[in-house]
């Protein structure tokens, strides 16, 4: 059983929570349970109902449509925090390619703690402004690039 | 106080990084003016000897067309050449021309003796300029106001060198030998301008990223013509060169009264250029930077005026030898060195293209025109207004004094107007922080507001509509749009804009809610029925019921408000028969009639009897009905409904409406909200939002509320009530802010901020001075202590926010934070003019991102007489400390740097029962990292801290 400050130890380094406060973190920790998927299990499938975020601890989990690969995830990674953000049915299924210990958030309990603690999506939308940001950049240099090709 | 190098190091305040570049720059300024001493003072002499002092403008007038002229091809260098390869050139060019002028002077060639003055007024202008141009490639704003002051004083050791080489040599060797030396050191110094400019390559990319140089004259003159600031420089320096080039003729002039031998006079020259050079020395160099620092450019500026104003008026009263020294003195010691200096520092607001292109124009075609000028004066007050008497130069004073006033004029305006420039520029760069309502009122914004009202797109319509209601003063500015938009074609916007109508304080629109009860629309048809029953007295009963289509809800809603409206009790039975049929149907289907029930309720004012419907509203199941229950006995105003507001406040499911309902009671309710805030056994969540509410309620009373509480243990609760003063201070400037109850809170933070700085150095000295972006490589306590420290940081910028302009402060917190180091280094210096002398001396050195973790601790130590700590007692401080997390992070680095001496400490914190300390006192034990420690081991002291 893992503390709240190992969780957080374990936590910081998720690109998710890469603006988070320690504090906040220790908030998120406090709601988080430890899972573990044997090699081969079927973690959620396609359609199913958003339920949770999954933080992997130790191993490797295919994100996958019927048989095409879309993402490995693996240490340190998350998964279905995209579903649980835009509050939409699984669009992947996820499988455990390898024995996977993980920290689970249910939804209801993460968006809880966001509104108790607006600093933590303050955070995170500050995470996703900056990706946004850099996809709008790489959008715009690829179109540069495009043009001069042209 | 012992001489040592550290001493001399902490007086010149020079980073250890810029040793190099700030001696280099010392040695070339100092080369530069010992060349210059030695050619002006030769040209000078023998121009004098040769030809008298009163001819002297003459000589000025011509050197100052020769001087426009090639300074404007100089310029056009600037476009083909990079900085080194010019300087260095015309260093090298300078030197070779002084070479030949000796030579010719040796074979007695006519006229060469004009020719050489006008060389000396070449060299003085070019060289000393490319100094100050190549430290402002190198340096950022903070940088350059740290180290010019010593930078200058290379140029003062090359008056003392200069001075004492023409003293010694020109009797011995006659005083046009020394000319071939400048030819030297102008070697000299161009091999150390290719050094300087290639081992600062990288630095100066970063800092130059924008320098167009493609520029002229005319360019430059318009530039200025178009920048109060840019005048302002321009009219100090051609005020200040006109008055100083004056002193320096009558100098001349008294000198020639008593000295007629041209290698005495150029002995008597290098004496007091000895002597001046001395004396600028010592000041520049013990207070020339700290007297920037310390006084200001708003004192420093006044100094060059107060000094020449003082020799004018002696020499006018005196016309002696030592009055000439002492106009020389005047004029010299202070020029070159504090002035110099400020004058400098009056360019770093300009963005660097617009610096580099105005600066070389202002020094080199500016300031020689104000040489120009004083010779047309010279000559204008000497032979057509018989003002200045050629047999007594002292009343060439009565010619500078008005001048000299009118200079004193422009630093006092300038003063001003430095701290505007600063602000601009750095606002340019930054984040802008008008709020909402202002841009809404801005005439351009609404100019682009009202093309999308008008826009065919429904999208456009609505989003716009959805940001003309972020106003503050939204009735007035929507009003005309929405009443235009109720026949807009599309049903949306009309519903849209009815809707918001509804919200408003008054009867607007009933006209024109009444010919929306036949819309085609099923949803207007009910809005405007209600907003009908709600603003008009007409019989709304009878027409909506000749009408089709409309829901049972809004009829029974309009029927309920009629009946309670006519306050007649005989109708009270049959009314609360209607309202309990409507509040009946708990379920999702009866949600609309419930809301519309809660609504009516708010209308009216209620008989005390049936608050009760509404409390029962308040406890609904569906938070609308909850939402809209809140906001009815808002409306209502009394005081019955107060402690369910309050109770809603602390639900996050009801606490906006519950804030917007507590605001409706207005001045009313600020007692109480005092009461809630100041009562520490209110619980936390109500108390976080009752800042909120004063700030929405406004005035100068809940000013003083917030003020009075802000002395607050809780943070959280402390950074509420601070956001919400910021809040009123930017919305009304008219608030007044007691500072004395400001500074006490601020100092506090501030102190809070440097023990963590103790408590950070002591178990980690090396932390990074601040919290970085980027992949975290800090331990965890680390983290959360700098993460503290951030957070303490916004708070004071947000106390610095209510004792300044707010604009100002909230443009400065995001300068620091820049990714720019220029931006950085514009905004510690705007605070540092900003800010008064007690808050700057604690607050720069935690912003000033080149001040390094030690450095900060120990002005931490200094500042509140605190003992180094050792690891143990800073982890010590933490375990004990009140917050929950520190003391989680405290044991675990205490475990990780196996810290024996804190065993005892955390095997109590094992038995606390907050579940965080105590799994994490016994997850850290568990680690056997540290020692067990026995029951007599226990101290006291750490128990006291666990208490």
């Amino acid at each position: 059983m893992l503390t709240v400050l190992e969780k957080v130890m374990f936590l910081r380094h998720i690109p998710l929570f890469s603006n988070t406060r320690m504090e906040n973190l220790a908030r998120v920790a406090s709601i988080t349970q430890e899972v573990e998927f044997r090699k081969g299990e079927v973690i959620f499938r396609n359609n199913d109902p958003c339920d949770a975020i999954y933080f992997i601890r130790h191993g490797a989990v295919r994100l996958h449509r019927d048989d095409v690969d879309i993402f490995i995830v693996s240490d340190n990674e998350s998964f279905g925090e995209m579903e649980v953000l835009s509050n939409e049915p699984r669009f992947v299924m996820a499988t455990a390619l390898e024995d996977v210990s993980a920290l689970k958030i249910s939804n209801e309990e993460f968006f809880d703690v966001l509104a108790d603690n607006i600093s933590i999506a303050q955070d995170i939308l500050r995470l996703l402004v900056g990706r946004i940001k850099v996809l709008m950049e790489n959008s715009r240099m690829s179109l540069v690039f495009w043009l001069k090709d042209d | 106080m012992g001489w040592d190098w550290q001493t001399i190091k902490h007086l010149l305040m020079i980073r250890k990084e810029d040793y190099l570049n700030s001696s280099l720059l010392f040695l070339y300024l100092f080369l530069v003016i010992t060349s210059l001493m030695i050619g002006k003072s030769v040209s000078t002499a023998l121009f004098i000897s040769t030809f008298g002092a009163m001819q002297l403008p003459y000589a000025i007038i011509g050197q100052t067309i020769l001087i426009t002229i090639l300074i404007a091809g100089y310029l056009r260098l600037w476009r083909v050449y990079q900085p080194p390869v010019l300087i260095s050139s015309s260093l090298l060019l300078l030197g070779a021309s002084g070479v030949l002028l000796w030579w010719l002077l040796r074979h007695h060639v006519t006229g060469v003796i004009p020719l050489l003055y006008v060389w000396g007024g070449i060299f003085g202008v070019v060289a000393p300029v490319q100094v100050w141009t190549l430290g402002n490639f190198i340096f950022t704003t903070r940088d350059a106001r740290r180290y010019f002051g010593f930078i200058g004083s290379g140029g003062i050791l090359g008056f003392i060198c200069g001075g004492y080489f023409i003293k010694k040599l020109a009797p011995l060797f006659g005083a046009e030998t020394l000319l071939p030396s400048v030819a030297v050191f102008c070697c000299f110094s161009a091999l150390l301008v290719q050094w300087i400019w290639r081992r600062n390559q990288d630095r100066i990319t970063e800092l130059q990223t924008d320098s167009g140089r493609d520029f002229s004259l005319k360019q430059s003159a318009l530039c200025i013509w178009n920048s109060k600031y840019l005048l302002l420089i321009t009219l100090l320096v051609t005020i200040a060169s006109l008055a100083t080039k004056i002193v320096d003729v009558q100098f001349s002039a008294i000198t020639a009264q008593f000295i007629q031998d041209k290698n005495e006079m150029t002995a008597f020259f290098g004496s007091v250029i000895t002597y001046m050079g001395w004396g600028a020395f010592l000041l520049q160099l013990l207070l020339g930077g700290k007297m920037l620092d310390k006084l200001g450019i708003g004192i420093t500026i006044l100094v060059l005026p107060l000094s020449l104003l003082t020799s004018t008026l002696a020499a006018l009263l005196v016309t002696a030898l030592w009055t000439a020294v002492l106009l020389r003195l005047s004029d010299q010691v202070f020029k070159h060195s504090i002035d110099k200096s400020t004058t400098e520092l009056l360019y770093l607001p300009i963005p660097t293209d617009v610096k580099i292109q105005v600066k070389s124009f202002i020094d080199t075609v500016i300031l020689r025109a104000g040489d120009g000028l004083a010779a047309l004066l010279l000559l204008l007050f000497t032979n057509v207004i018989p003002l200045i008497n050629r047999a007594h130069p002292g009343s060439i004073s009565l010619l500078n004094l008005p001048i000299i006033g009118l200079l004193l004029y422009i630093a006092f305006q300038i003063r001003k107007e430095y701290l505007n420039a600063l602000r601009s520029g750095f606002r340019n760069r930054g984040l802008d922080p008008h709020d909402i309502s202002h841009y809404i009122a801005e005439p351009a914004t609404l100019e682009e507001l009202n093309k999308y009202l008008a826009s065919p797109e429904t999208e456009e319509v609505l989003y716009a509509l959805d940001i003309l209601t972020q106003g503050e003063h939204r009735e007035e500015l929507l009003l005309p749009h929405l009443r235009h938009l109720l026949q807009h074609p599309t049903a949306a916007i009309r519903l849209k804009a009815l809707q918001m109508l509804s919200t408003f304080s008054r009867d607007y629109v009933v006209p024109e809610a009444e010919a929306l009860l036949n819309d085609s629309d099923f949803a207007i048809r009910a809005e405007a029925a209600r907003y009908v029953y709600t603003y008009s007295q007409t019989d709304i009963l009878t027409r909506i019921q000749s009408l089709p289509d409309y829901p049972d809800y809004v009829i029974q809603g309009g029927i309920l408000l009629n009946l309670l409206q006519q306050n007649r009790p005989d109708n009270w039975g049959v009314a609360r028969l209607i309202l309990d049929g409507m509040v009946r149907n708990k379920d999702e289907d009866g949600k609309a009639a419930r809301i519309e029930a809660a609504r009516v309720l708010g209308l009216i004012s209620l008989p005390v009897k049936w608050h009760c419907h509404l409390v029962d509203l308040m406890q609904d199941d569906a938070p609308d009905v909850v939402r809209q229950a809140l906001d009815s006995a808002g409306r209502t105003q009394h005081h019955d409904f107060i402690p369910f507001l309050l109770e809603a406040l602390a639900d996050r499911h009801t606490q906006v409406a519950a804030r917007e309902a507590l605001v409706h009671f207005g001045h009313r309710i600020l007692g109480t909200l005092k009461d809630h805030l100041s009562d520490t056994s209110v619980p936390a969540e109500l108390r976080n939002h009752i800042p909120r509410v004063l700030s929405r309620i406004g005035g100068q009373e809940a000013v003083e509320i917030l003020l009075d509480c802000l002395d607050q243990k809780d943070v959280a609760l402390r950074y509420k009530i601070l956001k919400a003063l910021n809040r009123l201070r930017s919305s009304d400037a008219t608030l007044k802010f007691d500072e004395h109850k400001i500074l006490n809170p601020l100092f506090a933070e501030l102190k809070q901020y440097y023990r963590y700085t103790q408590l950070l150095v002591a178990f980690n000295p090396t932390a990074p001075p601040m919290l970085e972006t980027g992949p975290r490589r800090l331990d965890l306590l680390t983290t959360s202590v700098l993460e503290r420290q951030d957070r303490a940081m916004e708070r004071v910028f947000r106390f610095l926010g209510l004792l300044y302009s707010h604009n100002d402060i909230h443009q400065a917190f995001y300068g620091l934070r820049s990714p720019r180091p220029q931006n950085r280094a514009n905004t510690v210096e705007f605070l540092d003019n900003l800010l008064n002398p007690a808050l700057r001396k604690f607050i720069l050195p935690l912003i000033d991102s080149k001040v390094t973790l030690g450095q900060r601790a120990r002005k931490g130590r200094a500042f509140w007489k605190w003992k180094l700590l050792t690891r143990e007692e800073s982890l010590a401080e933490l375990l004990s400390a009140s917050n929950r997390w520190l003391c989680a992070c405290a044991m675990s680095a205490a475990s990780e740097l196996e810290v024996n001496g804190l065993t005892a400490l955390i095997q109590q914190l094992a038995l606390s029962p907050d579940s965080l300390l105590s799994e994490t006192a016994t997850w850290v034990l568990h680690q056997k990292t540290l020692r067990p420690m026995k029951e007599d081991d226990f101290s006291p002291v750490a128990l006291a801290g666990v208490e």
